[in-house]
């Protein structure tokens, strides 16, 4: 089938490239602005979709649409292999579509953004290309590179345009994530150096080359630790996610969206490519901590969730305990659970990007946040009231919803898990811990859906409580949409998760 | 003869420019414009960084002069290039605001050139005393433009406070000097090379430490750094930036000359304290920026970090130690020249506090966002040119088994976020107070200019390393 030789770097460029042309409009033209964003979110949305097409229908599997460009040969007379090489298997492939879908969304809902307009997508799609160069980079240093370039814009984001605590937030989100890519690039330094490779071949940062070399079993140990924390704190592990709550409370609504929904997924990406695709022994001894850790995620994070006033950071922290979910998936290390580990990436991406969504909508119109200030909205905002439902059925996994189709297989995997070394009813034991917590997620969303769209409604109060309009459609129906589409009919990305597995699971 | 004023070329022509720009200087009569000059003076360094450029190929294999007084080499050259370029980029950012506060332009302009001519002999000194002899040329002009705007009582303070700590670390030098001649019996560096093959002495390595505590000074390295943030606040802010700059390249270049070549072969103890003062300056300095509200003398603290890593490079004694300092400093040279020459266009005459920098992304957004990249790059964010410089060197540290300072400097790095970010946050977040727009001539934003394509081009390293590459063997022999 046909598809662009450069497609992936399009998809990537696109963003940045616009960032660039916007910063040329006149700060006063919104409309250009704006749609100058909706243009690389469709160039992205459409192009992405078109991949995934082609590599289902031409039934492909592992890495494809190869480019590389070598960037740095040698330094001095050393060899040192750094290039420019993005190629993308079904899993990135996946996670660049829901990428592209959440800014397509974000976009639209960042429409009623007035203040420094420019500016703010400016960053928005600067943060995007990181996104997008993280998912598709084969080499390990670009992989840094674009993760860097995907955390920085945040703290301006947050900084200028979120509420409440914003500074603090910005600031202890930025020096969060910073530590932890630290960790990373101590860890993928190692991973250079350490690499024995056979002979003839020169060091090099080409992942594919990497995954297939031997490191030594005490390094593994050590360096999957590294990645584990590097990638963990942006993946919201437990103890290190408080950043994430306050980071989303105080983030504007495309950014929240941005952010839950895809750059958290960039940690547990890349944990799954790098440190389980690289340092399988590593990642074998340490299951028994990134099981546990993820179990308290579940539970803890559904648990904090339930005794927030805040709607925002119900939804915070319903996403800590749901990133915990794949985290469990990927500890179980297995074809089902990782399956189910990606799956819950799209979906949750989706779902708490429609939250996100959701509730900045809410909040423009009702002007609080309080759930407890709200009541009887439904009434006002019937569609507004729909698609939270809908987002709160997939967030405690009800059949027919993607929520369901992921969580169980990660369940299920995670019953079948069989790890070397560890105790048979470890896994079991995981298992029925994030189950349980099911009944607390299902209790606090529940909750919400009572308190904000049913009940008494406060005629004086809300008397201008309008419902959706125009653009701000577009998120509820795509990603609502979505939630149901992948519930009922899930194959089609299951098929194309699970054939690019093969070389993660060794 | 011919031959020899050839390989001399760079150096006489800066020395003629100097005295050209006094020229034309006195021929405009007093009380006109003196906007053009600046201009001129960007001009010439153009000029002469194209003769420098012409005679790369020339200088390879590298070539001793006067019996080996000094060197022409390709690390020579770069060097060279480094510091035209600083005045250059320079004099044309400081048109506007020489123009407008100094009352003596042309010597300043001339200043800029003597200096860049000391810093030139230091590059591409063969002797002890050669060097001396350009650290004091370059030295002596830097004292007079620390505190050329006489008539502030802050220049005039730090211009005295730089003249005496400078001069005693001239005496620590020249004592030095005296020590290794003792033992050695000679100054030049390939003298030194065959003295460094017999057994060790005690005078040599006493020697070499006073040398490298006298070059550490130069550089602003900890614990020798006290003197920098008070002569980067007082002194004009065009000057800070040269200061801050080619200065301390210029210092770099001695260090590599002197550590990487003989001396640092005679005396092997030097790798210790070297990593020793790369720990103190990336660790203090980063600390030390924290607190500060002027923004001068938190780029003085940066700037000591910056010496830390640039350290970090030197105590690696290979050609890939080298390599690695050579092109963190050529990307520093852009990075904080650029950011001091912003400075300079935002300073209100006597105070530059960064609470001024409040809605700067709103009075001038051109302007803010070329500070927000030339302080990330500052940061080693990549993929701009800071983070390559930053890479580089502990690439080489880590290849010489300096694991530990690879460690240090990488969580420096991320405590020097923290300041970086202030700066921005004042500029994109503060609101914006009441203030008028900054409007920017046209030399200065071409100056600013040129350091962000740079800072930016960098992004791509690989055409500066080759280059590079060449320059790094030649302390090799």
């Amino acid at each position: 089938m046909l598809y662009p030789t450069h497609a992936l770097s399009i998809i990537v460029l696109t963003p940045m490239a616009t960032a660039i042309a916007i910063m040329l409009v006149p700060r006063r033209n919104l409309l250009a602005v704006r749609l100058l964003g909706a243009l690389a979110g469709t160039v992205t949305l459409s192009l992405s979709a078109y991949l995934c097409y082609v590599y289902i229908v031409a039934g492909l599997h592992g890495p494809q649409f190869a480019v590389r460009i070598p960037w740095v040969t040698r330094l001095g007379s050393h060899p040192v292999n750094i290039s420019y090489s993005l190629a993308a298997d079904g899993v990135s492939l996946s996670l660049v579509l829901l990428t592209s879908l959440v800014i397509f969304c974000g976009v639209f809902a960042s429409w009623t953004v007035t203040h420094r307009t420019k500016e703010f997508y400016t960053l928005l799609l600067l943060l995007v290309t990181g996104v997008f160069g993280v998912f598709v980079a084969h080499d390990l240093f670009f992989f840094f590179l674009f993760y860097e370039i995907a955390v920085l814009p945040m703290y301006l984001l947050i900084g200028i345009w979120g509420t409440g605590a914003k500074e603090y937030s910005a600031m202890k989100l930025t020096l969060y994530l910073l530590v932890g890519s630290a960790f990373m690039l101590v860890g993928m330094l190692g991973m250079y150096f350490a690499a024995g490779l056979p002979a003839g071949v020169a060091r090099t940062f080409d992942l594919a080359t990497l995954s297939q070399a031997h490191y030594d079993p005490t390094f593994q140990k050590i360096a999957f630790f590294l990645l584990y924390i590097g990638f963990g704190i942006l993946a919201g592990i437990w103890p290190l996610h408080t950043w994430s709550p306050d980071g989303h409370a105080s983030a504007p609504t495309a950014v929240s969206m941005l952010h839950a929904g895809v750059l958290m997924k960039l940690g547990a990406y890349g944990l799954l490519r790098v440190g389980y695709g690289a340092l399988p022994i590593g990642a074998h001894s340490w299951s028994w901590l990134v099981g546990g850790i993820a179990v308290i995620n579940i539970v803890y994070g559904a648990y904090v969730a339930m005794g927030q006033k805040d709607l925002k950071y119900v939804i915070a922290y319903s996403s800590v305990s749901h990133m915990g979910v794949v985290m469990l998936g990927l500890a179980a290390y297995n074809e089902i659970a990782f399956t189910g580990s990606v799956l819950q990436m799209f979906s949750h991406g989706i779902m708490t990007g429609l939250f996100f969504a959701l509730v900045g909508l809410v909040y423009e119109k009702a002007h609080t946040r309080d759930i407890y200030a709200m009541g009887g909205f439904a009434r006002r905002m019937p569609g507004i009231a729909v698609a939270f439902t809908i987002g709160g059925l997939a967030s405690f996994g009800l059949p027919g919803t993607s929520g369901f189709v992921a969580e169980l297989l990660v369940f299920l995997g995670t019953f079948r898990a069989k790890l070397a070394g560890l105790p048979s009813f470890l896994f079991p034991l995981y298992a029925v811990g994030a189950v349980v917590a099911i009944v607390i997620t299902a209790t606090y969303v529940l909750r919400l859906l009572q308190l904000i769209f049913h009940g008494h409604f406060d005629e004086r109060r809300y008397a201008d409580l309008t419902t959706a309009r125009t653009t701000e459609w577009v998120a509820l129906v795509v990603l609502g949409g979505l939630l149901i589409v992948i519930g009922v009919y899930p194959t089609w990305l299951t098929d194309l998760i699970q054939g690019s597995l093969g070389p993660l699971l060794r | 003869m011919a031959e020899t004023l050839r390989q001399l070329r760079p150096e006489l022509l800066t020395l003629g420019a100097a005295l050209l720009v006094i020229l034309v200087d006195l021929i405009q009569p007093r009380g006109q414009s003196r906007r053009w000059l600046g201009w001129f003076s960007g001009l010439l360094a153009a000029a002469l960084l194209a003769v420098l450029v012409s005679d790369w190929r020339l200088v390879s294999p590298p070539q001793e002069l006067w019996g080996g007084v000094m060197r022409v080499d390709h690390l020579g050259v770069i060097f060279k290039a480094i510091f035209l370029l600083g005045v250059g980029v320079c004099a044309i950012g400081s048109a506007e605001f020489a123009a407008t506060r100094f009352r003596n332009v042309g010597e300043y302009y001339a200043l800029l050139f003597f200096s860049a001519l000391g810093m030139m002999l230091m590059a591409s000194a063969g002797d002890l005393l050669t060097l001396y002899l350009g650290l004091e040329i370059a030295t002596l002009s830097l004292y007079v433009l620390v505190a050329f705007a006489k008539d502030r009582p802050r220049s005039a303070e730090a211009g005295l406070k730089y003249v005496v700590l400078g001069a005693t670390s001239s005496a620590v030098y020249i004592y030095g000097a005296s020590l290794i001649y003792g033992s050695a019996g000679t100054t030049l560096f390939s003298g030194l090379m065959e003295a460094a093959r017999g057994p060790a002495q005690a005078g040599l390595m006493v020697g070499a430490m006073m040398v490298l505590a006298a070059l550490s000074f130069k550089v602003a390295a900890v614990p020798f750094h006290m003197w920098a943030p008070d002569v980067y606040q007082g002194a004009p802010s065009t000057v800070t930036a040269f200061l801050s700059t080619a200065s301390k390249a210029a210092g770099f270049a001695a260090l590599l000359r002197v550590f990487h070549g003989p001396i640092g072969r005679a005396a092997p103890e030097w790798l210790v304290v070297v990593a020793v003062l790369a720990a103190l300056s990336m660790i203090v300095g980063n600390l030390l920026a924290i607190p500060q509200r002027d923004i001068k003398r938190m780029l003085a603290y940066s700037g000591i970090a910056q010496a830390g890593y640039a350290l970090v490079g030197l105590a690696s004694p290979t050609p890939l130690g080298t390599l690695a300092t050579t092109f963190f400093l050529f990307q520093y040279l852009f990075t904080n020249l650029g950011a001091f020459l912003i400075v300079s266009l935002l300073g209100r005459g006597h105070e530059d506090e960064i609470v001024d920098y409040n809605g700067l992304s709103r009075r001038n957004p051109v302007l803010a966002f070329a500070l927000l990249l030339l302080l990330l790059s500052l940061g080693g964010i990549p993929p701009l040119s800071g983070f390559w410089g930053k890479l580089f060197v502990f690439w080489a540290a880590a290849d010489s088994g300096q694991y530990g300072l690879v460690f240090i400097g990488v969580l420096a790095s991320v405590v020097s976020l923290y300041y970086y970010l202030m700066v921005a946050r004042a500029m994109y977040i503060e609101p914006v107070e009441d203030r008028p727009a900054v409007r920017v001539a046209p030399a200065a934003a071409l100056a600013v200019l040129i350091c962000v394509v740079i800072v930016i081009g960098l992004v791509y390293p690989a055409p500066l390393l080759k280059v590079a590459e060449s320059a790094a063997t030649v302390l090799f022999y």
